[in-house]
């Protein structure tokens, strides 16, 4: 695997925020930066997981699911909101997926928050997914 | 309780100079990127993931006091997504982090 290339301003702001740079190679950072991206969720599926099989052989499942909260609005009547996640799972949750994975079904996930991009038209679009780590079927 | 269904934790560190804005209603929004390494076991070179958060109130007035660039941040908020019009007037999804707790490292 290749690194990602990475483009000028984009290496720019890597430098501004201090991070990314190997530690060794760093004249300002003496100690290992740490971060942490790390996310729960808990809710029904919302769409029917679609599985992709990738060119060099591995496997991805996509799909949603859908948290509701509940809020008071100006007048103090509850008012219910829903968000939609786009959630991706790799490697051996696909095959539990593929067997249980239905619209309805009640989840926990953790994972992770990752962006990537696709071009459509010449246009970049960019998607935020939760890439799963662990998933818990309630 | 309500981020116990949607929950999430990030530490990084601010890669963009905090941008403020003050509602007619008093109510001030801070909105910012802070940027999480992640290291893959092939490479061990870092990829850096950077996420759109945003903050209200008083953790918009800490952003606007306190926060730099380079600055080390840990926070605690949930997921949202809205939808926005570009610059060509087209309809765009964004992902973003609403903070309810955040510490400076």
């Amino acid at each position: 695997m290749t690194s990602p290339k990475i483009n000028t301003s984009q290496e720019v702001r890597i430098r501004r925020a201090g991070i990314g740079i190997p530690v060794s190679s760093s004249v300002f950072f003496t100690t290992k930066h740490y971060s942490m991206n790390h996310v729960n969720l808990i809710g029904k599926i919302t769409s029917q997981p679609r599985f992709y099989v990738l060119p060099t052989g591995r496997k991805v499942a996509q799909f949603t699911i859908s948290t509701s909260d509940t809020y008071l609005d100006e007048d103090g009547n509850p008012k219910q909101k829903n968000h939609w996640h786009r959630i991706c799972a790799w490697g051996r949750w696909t095959k539990v997926l593929e067997e249980l994975g239905d619209v309805g079904l009640e989840l926990a996930v953790e994972g992770k928050l990752t962006t990537r991009f696709y071009q459509r038209n010449g246009q970049r679009h960019f998607v935020s997914e939760v890439e799963v780590n662990d998933l818990v079927i309630l | 309780m309500q981020t116990l269904k949607n929950h999430i934790t990030l530490i990084g560190s601010l890669c963009t100079k905090p941008e403020i804005t003050n509602f007619e209603n008093g109510r001030k929004v801070a909105r910012f990127r802070l940027a999480t390494n992640r290291y893959t076991m092939k490479d061990k070179k870092a990829r850096v993931e950077w996420h759109r958060v945003f903050a209200w109130g008083n953790m918009a007035q800490f952003m606007e006091n306190h926060a730099k660039i380079g600055n080390e941040l840990a926070i605690h908020g949930r997921l949202v997504h809205r939808t926005y019009l570009n610059k060509n007037g087209k309809e765009r999804k964004i992902t973003e982090v609403e903070v309810k707790h955040v510490i400076g490292l």
